[in-house]
């Protein structure tokens, strides 16, 4: 492609083309208006950041946080998107302090790593067990189906048989 | 960071590059994990946003031009930073005119 140097700071195009099939099901879009709404979200990214990062330094913070970002869409004029937003932040808040509530209950067990892996080891081993076994059981059902299955192919031969009440008088 | 991706995020939109995107405005240095998801998730809404409203712009209900994306960052008041991007073309005949007239405007762009 001919403006590669565009792209590297651009979004990927599929991704973009991707969003606005989902929005716009059955429209057409022009290319170069595909071309320009990936040129405006690029524009929209260094507004917001260049927003977020002059009330990042009025507070006199080094990093810019998500309350920044936040602030600057409300200043920007995207109060809507700020309140989408801020859900998608909640989640993620949820999320990492699971992660940190889960790793902190593991090692405030007081269990040693070693005995932690010989439980570990232990469950694994009854596991596989539990799985042998009902292996074992659908294996032995499958055995006495296909011998049901033989039998019932079988014809009626033993009603052919000799017959036992022959008049021998 | 893989996990954190997928567990709730669907992000369709690659953090890397808007982190990349980001640093690549001056001053900007430090951005946390967090501030990256919110951005991220800022910038879906907005082609979201973008599509919709220059849909429904366009009237013609069947495809979206170039013509209704620069209509709408003229009128839309928080899309005017498009503007720079997003000249209105105008017929070169009316750029010779103004150019004869007033000083010349660098956002005009030509059309053959």
């Amino acid at each position: 492609m001919a403006d590669k140097d565009d792209d590297e700071l651009n979004l990927p195009r599929a991704a973009l083309n991707k969003m606005i099939k989902e929005t716009l099901p059955n429209i057409r879009v022009a290319n170069d208006a595909r071309e320009l709404v990936l040129n405006c979200c690029t524009e929209f990214i260094h507004l917001v950041s260049s927003e977020a990062n002059d009330i990042c330094n009025k507070q006199q913070k080094k990093t810019i946080s998500p309350e920044h970002v936040l602030a600057a869409l409300d200043s920007l004029g995207f109060v809507g998107y700020k309140e989408e937003a801020q859900c998608v932040l909640q989640d993620c808040k949820a999320v990492a302090a699971k992660r940190r509530r889960a790793s902190t209950r593991l090692e405030n067990l007081g269990i040693p790593e070693e005995e932690l892996l010989r439980q570990q080891q232990e469950l694994f081993a009854k596991a596989r067990q539990e799985q042998a076994e009902v292996e074992q059981r659908e294996w032995q059902q499958m055995q006495l189906q296909a011998q049901h299955v033989a039998a019932q192919s079988v014809p009626n031969k033993d009603n052919d048989s000799v017959d036992d009440d022959d008049d021998y008088s | 960071m893989a996990e954190q991706k997928s567990e709730k995020h669907n992000c369709l939109l690659p953090l890397s590059r808007i982190k990349t995107i980001m640093k690549s405005s001056p001053d900007v240095t430090h951005v946390a994990q967090e501030s990256l998801f919110v951005i991220t998730k800022a910038t879906e809404l907005f082609v979201q946003d973008l599509a919709k409203t220059i849909h429904k712009k366009s009237g013609s209900g069947k495809s979206v031009s170039y013509k209704d994306l620069s209509t709408l960052v003229d009128e839309e008041e928080n899309m005017q930073f498009l503007q720079d991007i997003i000249p209105k073309k105008i017929l070169a005949k009316d750029y010779l005119d103004k150019q004869n007239n007033t000083e010349s405007d660098d956002d005009i762009v030509m059309l053959d």
